[in-house]
């Protein structure tokens, strides 16, 4: 069966991209159990940046006429570096021949995050699900 | 409504329909329309169905800005991401780098009606499920197989009587785009500003090696800068700054810039305490209000969704609106009221941004205009640090004379503002007031920034072999 590849950069920086975050760790893995891959893991550089990395996806040919099946496929990223809250991008599309880019921004932690007390880690689940079919 | 229409530094979007209550995030106009097009088409179809539709999506968010809308009708966005009346804008979502860079591209040109002046109002559909008076997002696709240009398809959908306005200008930027591409073998003012700018971000991104001297000449220091800002910024790699690179960097730019304006401005780490007086709410005025602002500024900084605010010392509709976009994001009742657990909440969030940055974050500083215009005349402090802010500039721009720093304002110190203003587009009157003041501190902070060389890493964990 034939494969088809797209491609993901992971661009991890704060202050909503004025600093980048080196040594950010980027877990990637399929969004939907039953589609088989490994978790790929990712350091980011100086510039915050993964490398390209092949996904496997969907043919090209979905995406050139309206049809019932999602033309592209759908992976979660996971990341995470120390002194700062977690982010989780999910839903994630990739499609053949396309390389995606998923900026991400990080929050540092408030002064004794840890301790008992008030955090948004609940709110660094990031869907990215679209609203609506082409 | 404004004269002409032009492109808006940043665009502030609604999160959900116009009377949900719902985040919104105010980014880059650029930016904005590179979600957009991800969102609502597909980056495999062939480019010049990506161009038509990109230009309508670009005129159709200009139409909504030019005419205010949403902000007439006592709105506080300008376009929602409701894909029944607006354009699908999906949160945080990834970009395809092809869309990026035609993006990058296209973002201040629009489509309008001849004899009209205002952008536009493209609309669309997707031409399956719903038909429409207007362009059709599937039907582009065999219109560019056919062979048609972008231009032809707009035709196709929206009549023979538009036209393209192409370089339309762009709000929020210090200098405009040269005009001309800046490449090996140029040279110039434009070229030293791209120089300066270059070096600025590359004291927050290490990678970009540093341009010295910046001498106004684009040689192969400049090209390699160019080239890794282009790598990082998923922008082509051709070593050449034409206008989507000039754009490109000053978004950067402005990102840099505004968060080091934290430790130029308001407040220093010291003077600000945890004591919250009593409790903050809409109507409530002086120091702790103040305080509260400016943490909320900071935090701005950092979450898409926080709006900024300008600390003025009164807690007015837009402070509320960034304490509620606050609360909702921390799990606080959104009360837009500042109790003593709220507080709490913003400060240590604020103290945990400062302890992410690096050591001597907050030592750039300059003197904060004075207040009053410096004219001959005058002398003092501010005109000691004024003569030494230019002469330091005047390193890096020959054209500035040198004076010599005796806190006296007399002709040579004149001279020397002037050769200032009319390198940096200021009426030259040889008098410092605010603009000027302002001009000269940041350019002054910009060159000191610069040639910090990036040997600090950002704390919080994690190293970096020593380059």
């Amino acid at each position: 069966m034939e494969e088809f590849i797209g491609y993901l950069i992971v661009n991890v920086r704060t202050a909503r991209g004025a600093i980048p975050l080196a040594d950010a760790t980027v877990h990637i893995t399929p969004a939907s159990p039953e589609r088989s891959g490994e978790v790929i893991t990712l350091r980011t550089n100086l510039s915050g940046a993964t490398e390209r990395v092949a996904l496997t996806t969907v043919s090209p040919s979905l995406s050139m006429q309206p049809g019932s099946t999602v033309p592209y496929s759908l992976y979660n990223i996971a990341v995470s570096r120390d002194g700062f809250y977690a982010v989780n991008e999910n839903n994630v599309q990739v499609f053949p021949r396309i390389t995606s880019i998923q900026p991400v921004n990080m929050i540092p932690l408030a002064e004794r995050a840890t301790e008992e007390g008030v955090t948004p880690e609940q709110n660094y689940i990031i869907d990215e699900s679209p609203s609506q079919q082409l | 409504m404004p004269n002409l229409p032009y492109i808006p530094e940043t665009i502030t979007v609604h999160l959900g329909p116009p009377n949900a209550s719902a985040p919104n995030e105010t980014l880059p106009f650029a930016d904005y329309i590179k979600n957009v097009a991800s969102s609502e088409i597909y980056p495999t179809w062939p480019e010049s169905a990506l161009r038509a539709n990109i230009y309508a999506q670009i005129s159709f968010a200009l139409n909504r800005v030019y005419t205010e809308y949403y902000r007439s009708r006592g709105y506080d966005f300008d376009i929602t991401n409701s894909t029944g009346i607006d354009q699908s804008f999906v949160y945080g979502r990834d970009i395809f780098e092809n869309i990026s860079q035609l993006v990058d591209e296209l973002f201040n040109t629009y489509v309008r009606r001849i004899g009209n002046v205002e952008p536009l109002f493209t609309q669309y559909c997707n031409g399956t499920t719903v038909t429409c008076d207007g362009l059709s997002q599937w039907g582009t696709v065999p219109l560019a197989e056919q062979g048609l240009v972008p231009f032809e398809i707009l035709q196709y959908y929206y009549g023979d009587d538009i036209e393209l306005v192409r370089d339309a200008p762009v709000r929020g930027l210090q200098d405009s785009y040269p005009d001309r591409i800046l490449a090996l073998g140029t040279s110039g003012n434009d070229v030293a500003r791209v120089q300066t700018r270059l070096n600025r971000i590359s004291s927050n991104y290490p990678a970009i090696p540093k341009i010295a001297p910046v001498d106004g000449v684009y040689g192969p220091e400049t090209e390699a800068a160019v080239r890794q800002f282009q790598s990082i910024f998923n922008l082509a790699v051709d070593g050449v700054v034409g206008e989507a690179t000039w754009y490109a960097i000053q978004r950067i730019y402005a990102a840099v810039k505004r968060l080091s304006e934290l430790s130029s401005e308001g407040l220093t780490f010291e003077d600000v305490s945890n004591l919250l007086p009593l409790e903050l709410s809409e109507g409530s005025t002086g120091a702790g209000v103040f305080e509260l602002q400016y943490f909320l500024a900071a935090l701005s900084l950092y979450v898409n969704t926080i709006p900024t605010v300008v600390p003025d010392g009164i807690f007015g509709p837009r402070t509320r609106e960034g304490v509620i976009a606050f609360q909702q994001l921390y799990g606080i009742t959104p009360t837009g009221v500042v109790d003593t657990a709220t507080f709490e909440a913003i400060y240590r969030s604020y103290l945990g941004i400062v302890a992410s940055l690096p050591d001597g974050f907050f030592d750039n500083r300059t003197l904060a205009y004075p207040g009053y215009p410096l004219r001959i005349g005058f002398s003092g402090e501010y005109v000691t640090a004024l003569q030494e802010y230019l002469n330091f500039i005047g390193e890096t721009y020959p054209q500035i004379p040198s004076v010599t720093v005796d806190g006296v304002f007399g002709a040579s110190t004149q001279s020397a503002v002037r050769a200032y203003q009319e390198l940096f587009g200021l009426a030259q009157s040889g008098i410092v007031g605010a603009l000027t003041w302002d001009s000269i501190t940041s350019t002054y902070r910009d060159l000191t920034e610069g040639q910090r060389t990036g040997e600090e890493q950002f704390p919080g964990g994690g190293s970096f072999n020593g380059m």
